[in-house]
């Protein structure tokens, strides 16, 4: 069970889809890409409530996987000078991002429009 | 206002979080506690924790214990993949561990649930601890009997304020009274009880109204067994009985108990209102419902003065109250309301046989265990090194065992199940099976073993010298002398419990072959009438005489008692002359035809005979026990006095002394016994066959009783195994005492294998040397199992004094015993050396025919 889960999550190759959703997002934030931003970006536009923990769980399985890199910011005044961590999509995180694209694109070319409707 | 976010919060993640997150993680939560600042603290605080708490997820926590990369998952994960590596690596070590576990613990809750059930007997009664019942002396000597108090001595009980309720039940005895519905007679054990009956026992009622249960006199209550004996599926409330007994009435059924738990001393298969006839036959029995402050002392005080002003009759007379509780173990009171009756003896050789198994086993894993760990040593010490903690290692360890635990549960578990069944008929037990608590006490057992091995293997990881380990030299010597220590204890204790059942075994049969000092073969018991005194059947005692005089294979006749338990009774004799007081002495109803059925030997006087003697005379045969228990010189001149029969004292002639023989269980000595003849036409017949014409004799009684006893049950006992029934007792316990120490014998089999099996292991490479050196084959066999069996010595050496003094105690109790001769240890001995040399051989003999070369490359 445990062997099995850890497959799923691990390859490298597939993403999830809140995963997909935080590499979006890391890339829309350019400089601002840290954690509390994007928990906030999930919900103003993508309609995602999340806790910032589970962004943060998110962003570092991500940088595990080797899809983003991350670098410490220069220290701030309003979080008691902590710094904050700014995440960068990597190329293997461009890569998949258009993986998981195409593979949707793909399937909805292949479905006639009627169907829909 | 600047309110703060929660510093226990933050404080909390800085335990948990790995620490290059922490900074981050903090920074995002304060710039969001400053977005929510506003709100009020009731909201604001659980939202900010509720953030907080949502960090603790895998890839965020800390790893444990020390080590990088994982976190507690993960190394639960990675733990439980070496335990189950390593238990399917080494079957030599999980195996046998496993098989302990197993055995050790079906065997104790198998006991267990045996001495829960003794011990719990009528727990159930939610009054039990204030229950009394009432018995009566007649004088100080004389013994305890359960005879009502208030209807012998008209005691009236609301005189007595501790007293909250009373109750009298007739006892009869099982099939004395016959209930009869369409025709169809069936014979039960029946009480006849006051209506406070329920008040005083919580016999739960399954059908009908509880409310006044015994009030309404044409009422009954059955029990739920015999309701499906006699109606089977269909509905018996309101269904008519009839009854007969010495009283005859018709009755309806109001009500059915639940089946009489397992843990009852109290049985009946009906329940007839008191008050239903005038008059019983059966003197009832007392008991009384006290309140719960009282003493008992001064109710026995209060009611003997009140009983001896009552009636005069018995100035010496005592009445004293015991509690239902203490009657079970406690034998001094023989009342027939109870029909099971506990051993107090057997019940602590139970809890001692119990808790040697668990030892034995405790012992077994352990050891086992410690091999597995000196074998691992080497893999332990690299662990280290490459920067494993001993938390670590202690914590693979526990993992493996709660395997064990896991494994061993569910095994037994599904185990004892299946046994329970064929346990409960071969020790002809009855038990409630319980299988929530069973499962529980397996889970407790095994957990307390798994316990103990937890912390001795703990001290033993935390004591390994990491360098020694790697080197593989870590503590060689040291653990296994702690298993040669552990083998030879199992071995003691095995060694034990073999010499205990060997004398067990020999006594009992000594018992069971022993010289009764009567013929025992061929002899019948029947019962030919039913009790009435109408003229009639003394007429047809006479018919059934003559008929069995008649016939050829009838060697001799007699009606009277048998020579088991039970069957003689006490009364009060003394010699005549003599100033002391009476004293209960055991009397048996004979007939002239008596001498001749058993081949009794006559050694002064003579016996009764019909020509001389009439029935009820006032003359005795006694024992020769008796005459030197009376001093009696010349059997002519003493006479015997007895106050039992009525309110005057009768004197009696002796005629004769009989050569003592033994009518009752042999674990007593013979005593004094006094032979009346007195038989009433009921009484039983005893009859003994020629040789070889049992089967003829048997048909010609059917047709006999048939004549006599037309539409009755045809029905006869025979002496032998009545006689053999007595030793029931010794004969259950011989079979408990081969089962558990054949149990102990696998169990210490098993630890000395593997013990074996490592030993062998780490000397694999010393022995290759020796064969190098010159040694045989037959050299080393010899030299391996020379070092096996001198364990065995020394568990011999300390088990022997051990076992002789406890067996001693054991059959200090008979009277008459076997010698416990010093062949029986030997023997034991003996025998646990050939297991022991059966469990190592198979590895003795691998390694010594081993090729030195193959030994040399070991490791």
């Amino acid at each position: 069970m445990f062997v099995l889960l850890n497959r799923i999550n691990m390859s490298k190759d597939h993403i999830g889809e809140l995963e997909e959703l935080v590499l979006l997002l890391i890339v829309m934030l350019k400089e601002e890409a840290y954690g509390l931003a994007i928990q906030k970006a999930l919900n103003e536009k993508a309609n995602r409530k999340v806790t910032i923990g589970a962004v943060h769980g998110t962003v570092n399985r991500l940088e595990s996987k080797g899809l983003v890199e991350s670098s410490m910011g220069g220290a701030t005044e309003e979080r008691g000078g902590r710094r904050k961590r700014i995440f960068k999509i990597t190329a293997a995180g461009k890569f998949a991002l258009e993986k998981s694209r195409d593979v949707k694109f793909n399937l909805w070319q292949q479905i006639p429009e009627l169907t829909i409707k | 206002m600047a309110s703060k976010p929660p510093k226990l919060a933050d404080q909390f993640l800085g335990w948990f979080l790995k620490g290059h997150l922490l900074e981050e993680i903090l920074g995002d939560l304060h710039e969001f506690h400053d977005e929510i600042a506003h709100w009020p603290s009731w909201k604001r605080i659980p939202v900010y924790w509720f953030h907080a708490f949502h960090f603790i997820r895998p890839n965020l926590t800390k790893s444990f214990f020390g080590t990088y990369r994982l976190n507690i998952i993960g190394m639960f994960k990675l733990h439980l993949k070496l335990a189950i590596r390593s238990l399917l690596k080494q079957p030599s070590i999980a195996i046998p561990s496993l098989l302990t576990l197993i055995i050790g613990t079906l065997c104790f809750q198998l006991i267990y649930s045996w001495f829960d059930n003794e011990l719990s007997m009528d727990d159930f009664h939610s009054k039990h601890d204030r229950v009394y019942i009432g018995a009566i002396q007649t004088n100080p000597m004389a013994d305890l009997s359960a005879l009502s108090p208030s209807m012998l001595f008209r005691l009236n009980y609301d005189q007595f304020p501790e007293v909250e309720n009373k109750l009298s039940i007739h006892v009869y005895e099982p099939d004395e009274i016959i209930i009869s519905t369409n025709g169809n007679e069936f014979g039960g054990k029946g009480l006849i009880a006051d209506s406070s009956f329920f008040d005083f026992f919580d016999f739960p009622i399954q059908l009908g109204d509880k409310s006044k249960l015994l009030t309404d006199p044409s009422h009954l209550v059955l029990s739920g067994n015999f309701v499906n004996r006699i109606f089977g599926e269909t509905n018996p409330i309101g269904k008519t009985l009839k009854l007969k007994c010495d009283q005859e009435g018709t009755y309806k059924v109001a009500a059915v108990t639940e089946d009489i738990p397992n843990n009852s001393s109290i049985e009946f298969d009906f329940i007839i209102p008191r008050h239903s006839q005038r008059f019983w036959r059966r003197i009832p029995t007392d008991l009384i419902l006290t309140s719960s402050n009282f003493t008992v002392s001064e109710l026995n005080k209060k009611a003997t003065k009140m009983g001896r002003e009552m009636n005069d009759r018995f100035p010496e007379s005592i009445i004293s109250y015991h509690p239902i509780n203490s009657i079970y173990f406690d034998h001094t009171l023989d009342s027939n309301l109870f029909d099971k009756k506990g051993d107090w003896r057997t019940v602590k050789t139970f809890i001692f046989i119990a808790l040697i198994i668990c030892l034995i086993t405790l012992l077994g894993f352990n050891s086992l265990q410690s091999a597995r760990q000196l074998s691992a040593a080497d893999k332990m010490g690299i662990k280290q090194m490459v920067g494993g903690s001993k938390a670590s290692l202690c914590l693979e360890m526990m993992i493996e065992r709660g395997l064990y635990l896991i494994i061993a549960a569910i095994m037994t578990g599904v185990l004892y199940q299946s046994v329970f069944p064929y346990y409960e008929t071969t020790l002809g037990l009855q038990l409630n099976p319980n299988p929530l608590e069973s499962t529980l006490g397996i889970l407790l057992v095994l957990s307390v073993i798994i316990f103990v091995s937890v912390l001795i293997s703990t001290i033993q990881i935390y004591r390994i010298n990491i360098k020694e380990a790697v080197l593989g030299n870590t503590n060689l010597f040291r653990i296994p002398r702690i298993q040669k220590a552990i083998v030879v204890v199992q071995y003691t204790v095995t060694i034990i419990l073999f010499i205990a059942t060997a004398v067990v075994i020999k006594q009992f049969m000594f018992m069971s072959g022993k010289d009764t000092g009567y013929v025992h073969k061929d002899i019948v018991s029947i019962d030919f009438f039913e009790i009435s005194n109408d003229t009639l059947q003394e007429r047809s005692v006479q018919y059934v005489k003559d008929r069995l005089k008649d016939n050829p294979d009838v060697a001799a006749f007699s009606q009277g008692d048998l020579p088991v338990n039970g069957d003689p009774f006490l009364s009060s004799w003394k010699r005549l002359g003599q100033s002391y007081e009476y004293e209960s002495r055991k009397v048996m109803i004979v007939d002239p035809g008596y001498k001749e059925l058993l081949g009794l030997k006559i050694l002064e006087g003579r016996f009764f005979s019909d020509s001389i003697d009439q029935p009820g005379q006032q003359k005795v045969v006694i024992n020769e026990a008796a005459k030197k228990y009376w001093g009696i010189d010349n059997y002519s001149e003493g006479k015997l006095s007895s106050n039992t029969s009525g309110r005057q004292e009768l004197d009696f002639n002796i005629i004769g002394v009989v050569d003592d023989f033994h009518f009752e269980h042999l674990s007593n000595k013979i005593q004094p016994l006094v032979l009346r003849y007195r038989p009433y036409p009921d009484d039983k017949f005893l009859i003994r066959f020629h040789e070889r014409s049992m089967q003829k004799g048997i048909a010609f009684l059917e047709k006999l009783f048939e004549e006599v006893s037309p539409n009755q049950n045809f029905d006869y006992g025979l002496l032998e195994d009545r006689i053999l029934a007595q030793y029931e007792h010794e004969k259950r316990q011989g079979k408990i005492y081969i089962a558990f120490t054949l149990i102990a014998l696998i169990l210490s089999s098993i630890s000395l294998f593997t013990f074996s099996l490592y030993e062998v292991r780490r000397r694999t490479k010393e022995l290759g040397i020796r064969k190098v050196n010159g040694a045989t084959s037959i050299s080393i066999f010899g030299l391996l199992s020379s070092s096996f069996l001198r364990n065995i010595g020394v568990a011999f050496m300390i088990a022997t004094p051990i076992a002789w003094y406890f067996t001693n105690e054991w059959i200090q109790s008979f009277a008459y015993r076997v010698h416990i001769g010093w062949e029986l240890f030997i023997g034991a001995g003996v025998m646990a050396a050939l297991m022991a040399i059966l469990a190592t051989t198979w590895n003795v003999y691998r390694v010594s025919m081993q090729n030195p070369i193959e030994a040399l490359r070991h490791e």
